[in-house]
């Protein structure tokens, strides 16, 4: 009986160890330079939050050069309003910006288990007052005990590295020369192919979207009222994506509905691109794949968000 | 509480510590399995409790009174009664609202509206496996086979036993009530096989059967609007995933059941190799397989070889005639087993056919290998076989997964039309770790799970636990689902 215990014992330090060394080379080859960045800014006014589609859709430069307003862009892949609000905590904390963007991509809503993609953000922000009191207040007991498996927890970013590695791009740079990189801001200049949009099309995969996860919309309350006692102005925004997407999404409306009617009740301003927005050209030259948007749609919704933010109307 | 993977290892942690903690008596090893059995069928849903209180009190009372019973008359008094207790109530809580909608619809189709009404109930948590356990105890006892046991916390034990509750194996009194009869003593190697086994059992369901239920999820529920290909795509996805998940339940079983020194039979043995149906049904839910063999389909031939007294019927040998009436009636039972729906119905009687199919058709078969200078033991042929056998079977689990038998005929035909050569658009990423996990299950075909390493290094032991685990944590499938056997 005792050997049998050290032998489960001794596997279990092993697995357990190996788990916190990958944790850890995940963490340290996730450390972006856009978290770098932002805590080198001396000023931040405009502050954009999101899922991938802001941080490949919506350009700082062009927003700076049309309202002369410092901006940053921390948003990251699949970022929920959970993820958001701990962003968004941090950006608050640290530069007080005067408006804060936030892109609402709707498959941010659904998961459950939203922890799975907040850890790696959370992993970038800076040890602090503030991030304890996040820490504390807003990580469930189970969240904490399991964020000591990274494993686990960075599972979609090594799962993702893993199939990089199959399909032999895994020592290919990101940064390559088809990108443009600005104050977290990440532009591609590819073109999505009709094939790739009927054929590999992310949402041929998915299926009822019917119920939106109640703790993502505690969060997206819980950052309009950290806002407000901020005095930041908040902004809702759902960055368009190609319409032969859009039409494969049953019920997109009641989605749009749903989050409209969240911003009428608490106050905030919500621009969908795709549905109720004052239309803006884009076309299949705008993106990069399925769901992104490229630099040349990126500029048309920045430039759109600029001039709104710049005479305030947001109509 | 639901059976996931922490609740289920904090609550098994506990009990295996405290059955082989030294400071607890020997003789309180089966106290301690009693009360882990009820604590875990209390958490799953307490209000059934009585239900297997009841099955165990009368099979262990009835069970007494047929090995005392001096005339064969009152034995079988004694054994009709238990058998009209357990299965009354697996019939009250499994099949009533079934017969209700079948009467009300059968009378409905001549113009009769009988309009019974149906009774809203849940389905007791792995009744149809303990029911089997114990009926199976007082069947031998009848037959003489086994002598009943005085020690009534053992046969409590038997028959609520945790590892097994949920999903089987369903062990025979004849193989875990002389083991719950006796004191176990710690076994170094029994005790890492189970671990091993229970380890891949968590793989299979975790990382294989959770991850191809999304697609099969998918796919089964857009049949109308998908390729032929990605439907072929879908009924092989769905055939792993019952696989991974119920073989993975059996592994778990099996494995929890070393951990406290019970030897359990074997469930699964890698049935996907099969080369017929017969094999097929040797090597899949082994336990519910024998169990039907010795308690259904050979008592029917039996029966029928004393009513039937010519040589031949319409020409056909009366042997013949015998083994189809076993057949069709054990497989329409063994698919009434599975849900009171009538897929399961047609699921069964399926098999049924390519049973008899196999059987008529083996000496021609044989000749024509003959014929044909074909060597059967070629790998070739074996493979070949193989594909045959799993298609056929895959087709079969079609009947399975559908709501209704209208709908499996529209999904298999949509299969087989045309755009069943076009290549998969979409839903092929499972292919690969598929791929992975049946080349491990072919290495291992030959050994009792697919995890008995134990003739490996050390080092390469250890190498292989840390990668499964750390597998498990990666590639786990987010949602976590029941055992889908759980629900029978």
């Amino acid at each position: 009986m005792k050997v049998f215990l050290k032998k489960f014992i001794i596997i279990s330090i092993l697995v357990y160890s190996i788990n916190l060394i990958i944790g850890a080379l995940i963490i340290t080859s996730d450390k972006s330079q856009v978290w770098t960045d932002f805590y080198e800014s001396k000023r931040i006014d405009i502050a954009l939050t999101g899922s991938s589609h802001c941080a490949f859709g919506i350009n700082p430069k062009v927003i700076e050069e049309i309202t002369t307003y410092q901006t940053f862009n921390l948003s990251s892949p699949a970022q929920s309003p959970k993820t958001a609000f701990f962003i968004i905590s941090e950006i608050i904390n640290r530069f007080k910006p005067k408006i804060i963007v936030q892109d609402l991509f709707f498959l941010t809503f659904f998961p459950e288990n939203q922890f799975l993609n907040c850890m790696i953000p959370f992993s970038q922000i800076k040890y602090s007052k503030n991030y304890l009191k996040n820490w504390r207040s807003n990580i469930s007991i189970v969240e904490k005990g399991m964020s000591f498996f990274p494993v686990y927890f960075y599972k979609k970013s090594i799962v993702t590295k893993i199939k990089s590695i199959f399909r032999f791009t895994f020592f290919k740079s990101n940064d390559s020369e088809d990108t443009i990189y600005y104050k977290g801001y990440k532009g591609f200049n590819e073109k999505v192919s009709i094939r790739a949009l009927s054929d590999a099309n992310i949402f041929n995969n998915q299926f009822n979207f019917n119920k939106i996860n109640r703790e993502q919309v505690e969060y997206l309350i819980k950052t309009v009222k950290l806002c407000d006692q901020n005095n930041v102005k908040l902004i809702w925004i759902s960055v368009p994506i190609p319409k032969a997407s859009l039409a494969k999404i049953a019920n997109y409306a009641d989605i749009n509905e749903k989050i409209s009617d969240l911003a009428r009740k608490n106050n905030v301003v919500y621009i969908d691109y795709n549905l109720t927005a004052k239309p803006i050209f884009v076309d299949l030259n705008d993106f990069k794949d399925d769901n992104h948007l490229n630099v040349n749609g990126g500029l048309k919704i920045s430039t759109d968000i600029a001039k709104r933010i710049k005479s305030n109307d947001w109509n | 509480m639901k059976f996931n993977f922490i609740n289920y290892l904090f609550f098994c942690s506990l009990v295996f510590l405290l059955y082989w903690n030294g400071a607890i008596k020997k003789n309180y090893q089966n106290l301690i399995i009693l009360l882990a059995n009820y604590a875990f069928y209390l958490f799953w849903d307490w209000r059934f409790l009585s239900l297997i209180l009841i099955t165990s009190i009368t099979d262990y009372s009835l069970g007494l009174q047929i090995y005392k019973a001096n005339k064969y008359a009152i034995k079988k008094i004694f054994l009709t009664l238990s058998l009209l207790i357990n299965f009354g109530i697996l019939c009250y809580f499994k099949y009533f609202n079934f017969f209700i909608l079948s009467f009300n619809d059968l009378f409905s189709s001549i113009g009769i509206n009988l309009n019974l009404n149906i009774v809203s109930l849940l389905l007791p948590i792995g009744i149809s496996f303990y029911t089997f356990k114990s009926a199976s105890y007082t069947i031998d006892i009848f037959r003489n086979k086994i002598h009943p046991t005085t020690n009534a916390i053992a046969y409590f034990t038997f028959v609520g036993f945790f590892p097994q509750l949920a999903a089987g194996p369903i062990d025979r009194a004849s193989n875990l009530l002389p083991q719950f009869e006796k004191t176990r003593l710690f076994d170094l190697g029994i005790a890492s096989d189970g671990m091993r086994q229970i380890l891949w059992g968590l793989f299979k369901k975790i990382v294989i059967a959770d991850n191809l239920s999304i697609s099969v999820n998918y796919i089964f529920s857009n049949y109308t609007k998908l390729d032929g290909s990605i439907l072929f795509l879908g009924g092989i996805y769905f055939a792993f995933q019952l696989y991974a998940d119920f073989s993975g339940y059996s592994d778990i079983a099996i494995g929890l059941a070393h951990l406290l020194g019970i030897n359990s039979v074997k469930n699964f043995n890698f049935p996907y190799f099969s080369i017929n149906f017969r094999e097929f049904w040797q090597r899949w839910h082994i336990s519910l397989t024998t169990w039907f063999r010795d308690y259904v389909f050979l008592p029917v031939a039996f029966y029928f070889n004393k009513k039937l007294k010519k040589n031949h019927y319409f020409n056909v040998q009366t042997e013949f005639w015998i083994y189809i009436f076993g057949i069709v009636i054990t497989w329409l039972l063994v698919g009434i087993w599975h849900g009171a729906e009538w897929t399961f119905v047609f699921w069964g009687l399926y098999h049924a056919l390519f049973l008899i199919l196999s059987n008529v058709t083996k000496n021609f078969r044989s000749l024509v290998y003959k014929k044909l200078n074909i060597k059967r033991k070629s790998t070739v042929i074996y493979i070949w076989r193989c594909l045959l056998t799993f298609i056929l079977v895959m087709i079969s689990w079609v009947f399975f997964r559908a709501n209704n038998i209208g709908e499996a005929f529209i999904y298999i035909k949509q299969m087989f039309s045309k755009t069943l050569f076009v290549f998969p658009s979409q839903q092929r990423s499972n292919l690969f770790i598929l791929f992975i996990f049946i080349l491990i299950e072919w290495m291992q075909r030959n050994k009792m799970h697919g995890l008995e390493i134990s003739n490996l290094k050390n080092f390469h032991r250890k190498l292989i636990y840390i990668i499964i685990s750390l597998s498990i944590l990666i590639f786990g499938a987010e949602k976590e689902l029941a055992f889908i056997y759980s629900q029978f």
